[in-house]
C-alpha cells in the first residue's frame, strides 16, 4: 500500500497534522508539510509564518488584560460560522474565500505545491483547506480529497463556485455533510469517513482488539460502583466480546489534560494541580499533561508541578507528554491515550477521539468551530461539561466518576462517534471506494 | 545632550563601582563542614578537546578534591586526541580516584558540548553533576563548598563567579581582567541586587533528578549558549538556582588580542540573541567608549573630564584585579601593562559590541555556526522550521 497516495498538511497548531499523522506509515516520502523552507518559496514562507504567528498570538489573546476579550471577539469574527438553523443557502463566497482565491490565482501562491502536484497523478489527501483549494483545478475529480478536521467549519473550506470544484470532501461526522451541502457542495462529493484515528489505538479493522480491550478496562476504572454497568452490562459485554465483569475494585484512574498546540489554557494546569494535590499524593488519581511540542509550555507545567511540591510524583502519578519532534510527540500522546480514562481538552479535533471510547471532559473552547465541536460532543453524549471550576476538580471529578457519568460518556463516544476513519480513508484513496458501515464496529 | 552624556558616564562609572564592590566583597568564601551530614555523590563531567594552558595542573586540582564521594568523567571526541594521553597520565597518579575517559564522538548538528554531556550522562552514578570546563582549576574544598548550597537550601543549580588568572600575554591580561571585573561582577551583581542568575558554563552544579525531569542534557542540545538556557529553563520550571559565591579559577595564559576579540565577539552574539534588551544596555557599562564619544559632544571640555574618568575606570578594575587575582596582578610586568590593557580592552569591547548587528554566525572550535533566537542552532528542529516529520 505504501506510496499509493500523498498527504499534504500544515502546521497551524497541531490539529491538521494530527489528522495527517495516522497515514504517515503508508506514505513513501512522509507527509508533505507546506509552510517550511523545503516546500515553500521564501516570499510565501514569510507570509505563511506571519499568519502562523498571528494564529498563535490570537489563540492566546483572550488572556491579555483588558484588551483580551476584544481580541477574542475579533478572532471569533474572523472564524465565524453561520448557525445551522434556520437552514439556508450559504454558497455565496465570503471575503476570506475571495482573498484566498486572490492569493492563489493572482499572487501565484503555493507554486511549489502546484508543481509537485502536476508531476504526480497519485490521489492527494489534504488536511487544510488552502492547499486543497490551491490545486483544485490541477486535479481530476476523485483525485483531490480534503479532510474536514472539525464538526463545523468556516465557508473558507469551500471554493467560491463549488459546482466547479473537483475536491472530494471527507467528513468526520454527519453534521459536516449538512454544512458542506449548505455551502454548495454536491452530495456525491462528500463522504462520511470519520476522523482518522491512530491505528495503534484501534487494532485490526475486523476485530478492533486494542480498542475493545482498552475500553473495557477503562470502563471498569471509571465505574467503581457499577452504576454504569447496572444499566449497560449486557451491551458492553456483547459489543466488546467480553464474557463477564471482573470483581469490583476501586482502581486509580487517569486523567489526561491536553493543552492546545498554541499553548492556550496552560494556566489550567496550575489550578488542576492545586486542586488534585492531595489526591495525587495519596495515589487516588493519575494526572498527565499533554504539552505538545513547545518547550515553554512544558516548562510552565513543570514550574506548576514544582510550585505545588509535587516534583517527587513526576513519573509516578504525574507525567508530562512532550517532545520537540512532532512524530515522537504524537507517538507518546497516542500511547498515553490507551491508558487514559478521561481526556480533558478544549473541543478541538480531539473531540473525534471520543470514537476510541474516551470520555471528553470539556475545557473552554477557543473559536466558533470549537463551540460547535462542543455542541456535537454533547449531542452524542460523549462530552461532559465540568460542573465546577478546575479549582474544585478534587470534588466534582470524583463525584462524576462515582456516578458512572464518565463511563457513560466513554460508551456513548464509542457507539456514536466513528472509529475507523483511517481505514475508510485508506480504502478510498487506494481503491476509490469504501464501505461506510452501519454498526459501531463497522464505522 | 551634554547633560545626557555626562549622566551616562556617571552611570557607567557607577556600574563599575558596583562590579568592584561585589567582586571584592564576595571574593572569599569560607567553607562550612558537615561532619555529620552525608555529602551527595557527585559526577564531575569534563568535556574536553585539545590541550589548554597548564591543563595538567587544572586536571590535577580535580583529582585532589577533598570530597567523600565523587567520580570524574572525561568526554573526548576521539581517543586520538592528544588530551587523552595527558588525562591518562594524571589518572595514573591518582589511582584511588574513580575516573574514566569516554569517547563520545562528535555531532555537528547540535551543541557539541551538550552532545558530549548527554553521552557521558549515561555513564554517571552521582546524584549531582558538576560540569566544568577544561581550563578550570579548583581548590581542595571547592566541591564541598558548592555541595553545601545544595545540602542547606536544596538548590537545583548552583553557579559560580569566575576568577581568571595566569596572564602572560597582553591578550590574556585583557581577557582575565574582563572575566574578573565584568563577568564575575555581573554574575554577583545580578544575583546580589536582583536575585537574577547569570549562569556561566565554566562551573555548574546540577541536581541529576531535576535535570532528568527534562529528559536530561539532550533537552538543551539545540542551543549554543547551553549555560544561559539551562539557567533560564530551570528558573522557568520552578527549580531553585543560586550561588553561594564559591569561586572557580579559569586558567588562561596565552590568549592573544585576536583570540580575545574572537571570544568576546562570540559571547556578544550569544548574549545578543538571548536578551536583546539587556544587550542594548551593555554599552552603558563601557566607560571608555562613552568617554571617547563625549569628545564629539563636549569638544575641548572633554579633555577636562576624560582624565579623571579614565583614571577612576582603571583604578576600579585594578582594585578588582588585585583583590581577585592578587598574585597575577602584582607581577611587575602585569601591573605595568594592566592600565593599558583595561583601556584597550574597553575599546575592543566597543568594537565587538556592534558585531551581532551584522552577523548571526559564531566561530566555535573551528566551526562556523549560525544561531537564532535564544542561540537556537539553525540546523536544529524548530516548530517554525520543521523539515517534514
Amino acid at each position: 500500500m505504501e506510496g499509493k497516495f500523498l498527504v499534504i498538511s500544515v502546521l497551524m497548531g497541531i490539529g491538521h497534522m494530527r489528522a495527517a499523522y495516522p497515514f504517515k506509515k503508508f506514505l513513501k516520502n512522509g507527509i508533505y508539510l507546506y509552510g517550511i523552507k523545503k516546500t515553500t518559496p521564501p516570499k510565501e514562507l514569510k507570509i505563511w509564518k506571519k499568519v502562523q504567528r498571528s494564529y498563535y498570538s490570537l489563540s492566546k489573546a483572550g488572556k491579555i488584560p483588558l484588551l483580551g476579550k476584544y481580541l477574542k471577539r475579533i478572532l471569533s469574527k474572523i472564524e465565524s460560522i453561520e448557525p445551522y438553523y434556520p437552514a439556508k443557502d450559504l454558497s455565496k463566497p465570503t471575503l476570506a474565500v475571495k482573498y484566498l482565491k486572490f492569493l492563489t490565482k493572482k499572487k501565484n501562491f503555493f507554486s511549489n505545491l502546484k508543481k509537485m502536484i502536476r508531476e504526480s497523478d497519485l490521489p492527494v489527501l489534504h488536511t487544510f483547506y488552502a492547499t486543497a483549494l490551491a490545486v483544485d483545478n490541477i486535479r481530476k475529480p476523485d483525485n483531490n480529497y480534503l479532510m474536514i478536521c472539525d464538526a463545523d467549519f468556516n465557508r473558507v473550506w469551500v471554493r467560491s463556485n463549488p459546482e466547479k470544484s473537483n475536491i472530494t470532501y471527507l467528513a468526520p461526522c454527519t453534521q459536516v455533510k449538512w454544512r458542506l451541502k449548505s455551502y454548495g457542495v454536491t452530495e456525491e462529493k462528500i463522504h462520511i469517513t470519520g476522523f482518522p484515528l491512530p491505528i495503534k489505538n484501534i487494532g485490526s479493522r475486523d476485530k478492533l482488539e486494542i480498542l475493545k480491550n482498552d475500553l473495557f478496562n477503562r470502563l471498569l476504572r471509571l465505574d467503581p460502583q457499577r452504576k454504569f454497568f447496572d444499566l449497560h452490562e449486557k451491551s458492553v459485554l456483547n459489543w466488546l466480546d467480553m464474557s463477564e465483569l471482573p470483581p469490583v475494585s476501586d482502581q486509580v484512574f487517569t486523567v489526561t489534560f491536553a493543552i492546545g498546540g498554541a499553548g492556550a489554557q496552560v494556566e489550567f494546569a496550575d489550578a488542576i494541580l492545586e486542586s488534585l494535590k492531595d489526591k495525587l499524593l495519596g495515589k487516588k488519581i493519575r494526572l498527565k499533561f499533554s504539552a505538545g511540542i513547545r518547550k515553554p509550555v512544558f516548562e510552565r507545567i513543570l514550574s506548576y508541578i514544582n510550585k505545588h511540591g509535587l516534583t517527587e510524583k513526576m513519573g509516578k502519578t504525574i507525567e508530562i507528554i512532550y517532545h520537540n519532534n512532532l512524530s515522537k510527540y504524537f507517538e507518546k500522546f497516542n500511547h498515553t491515550l490507551r491508558t487514559t480514562d478521561i481526556l480533558w481538552t478544549k473541543p478541538s479535533e480531539l473531540s473525534f477521539y471520543s470514537g476510541l471510547g474516551l470520555p471528553i471532559l470539556l475545557a473552554p473552547s477557543i473559536g466558533p468551530h470549537e463551540k460547535l465541536n462542543r455542541q456535537w460532543l454533547r449531542e452524542i453524549g460523549a462530552g461532559l461539561k465540568a460542573p465546577g471550576p478546575p479549582e474544585y476538580a478534587h470534588q466534582w471529578l470524583f463525584d462524576l466518576r462515582d456516578n458512572g457519568r464518565f463511563a457513560e460518556s466513554a460508551w456513548n463516544g464509542f457507539l456514536r462517534s466513528r472509529t475507523l476513519g483511517t481505514y475508510k480513508i485508506i480504502d478510498l484513496m487506494t481503491k476509490n471506494s469504501f464501505d461506510p458501515g452501519k454498526t459501531p464496529l463497522e464505522q | 545632550m551634554e547633560i545626557i552624556i555626562l549622566l551616562l558616564i556617571a552611570l557607567s562609572l557607577s556600574m563599575n563601582v558596583l562590579y568592584t564592590s561585589v567582586t571584592t566583597y564576595y571574593s572569599n568564601k569560607n567553607t562550612m563542614n558537615f561532619p555529620d551530614k552525608k555529602y551527595p555523590s557527585v559526577t564531575i563531567l569534563k568535556p574536553v578537546k585539545g590541550i589548554d594552558d597548564e591543563m595538567e595542573k587544572n586536571l590535577e586540582s580535580f583529582f585532589k578534591l577533598d570530597y567523600p564521594d565523587f567520580e570524574i568523567l572525561f568526554g573526548v571526541d576521539s581517543k586520538k586526541d592528544e588530551v587523552t594521553g595527558l588525562i591518562a597520565k594524571v589518572m595514573k597518579r591518582f589511582p584511588n580516584v574513580d575516573a574514566k575517559i569516554i569517547e563520545t564522538g562528535h555531532r555537528g548538528d547540535q551543541n557539541p558540548k551538550v552532545y558530549k554531556l548527554s553521552f557521558m550522562e549515561k555513564f554517571s552514578r552521582g546524584s549531582l553533576f558538576w560540569i566544568s570546563d577544561s581550563n578550570i582549576r579548583v581548590e581542595d574544598n571547592t566541591l564541598k563548598s558548592l555541595a553545601e548550597e545544595y545540602i542547606l537550601n536544596g538548590t537545583h543549580l548552583i553557579f559560580s563567579p569566575i576568577r581568571a588568572t595566569g596572564s602572560r600575554t597582553f591578550g590574556s591580561l585583557m581577557e582575565n581582567s574582563y572575566m574578573n571585573h565584568y563577568l564575575s561582577g555581573n554574575v554577583l551583581g545580578a544575583w546580589v541586587l536582583f536575585r537574577k542568575e547569570v549562569v556561566v558554563g565554566k562551573s555548574m552544579l546540577i541536581e541529576k533528578k531535576a535535570l532528568r525531569s527534562f529528559g536530561g542534557f539532550p533537552y538543551f542540545k539545540d542551543y549554543l549558549a547551553e549555560d544561559q538556557i539551562l539557567g533560564e529553563t530551570f528558573r522557568n520550571s520552578g527549580y531553585l538556582i543560586s550561588t553561594n559565591n564559591t569561586w572557580v579559577t579559569n586558567f588562561n595564559s596565552s590568549s592573544t588580542t585576536k583570540s580575545f576579540y574572537s571570544r568576546m565577539s562570540r559571547w556578544a552574539r550569544l548574549r545578543f540573541n538571548i536578551h536583546r534588551s539587556i544587550y542594548f544596555g551593555e554599552i552603558l557599562t563601557n566607560t571608555t567608549a562613552l568617554g571617547i564619544l563625549s569628545v564629539g559632544i563636549l569638544e575641548e571640555r572633554a579633555l577636562l573630564i576624560l582624565p579623571p574618568v579614565f583614571f577612576l575606570r582603571v583604578i576600579l578594575e585594578l582594585i578588582t584585579s588585585i583583590r581577585i587575582n592578587r598574585a597575577d596582578t602584582l607581577k611587575f610586568s602585569n601591573f605595568l601593562l594592566l592600565p593599558a590593557a583595561i583601556i584597550i580592552k574597553d575599546l575592543v569591547l566597543a568594537l565587538v559590541y556592534f558585531s551581532p548587528f551584522f552577523s548571526n554566525q559564531v566561530n566555535w572550535r573551528g566551526e562556523r555556526i549560525k544561531i537564532g533566537k535564544r542561540t537556537f542552532l539553525s540546523n536544529s528542529f524548530d516548530i517554525f522550521s520543521i523539515e517534514g516529520i
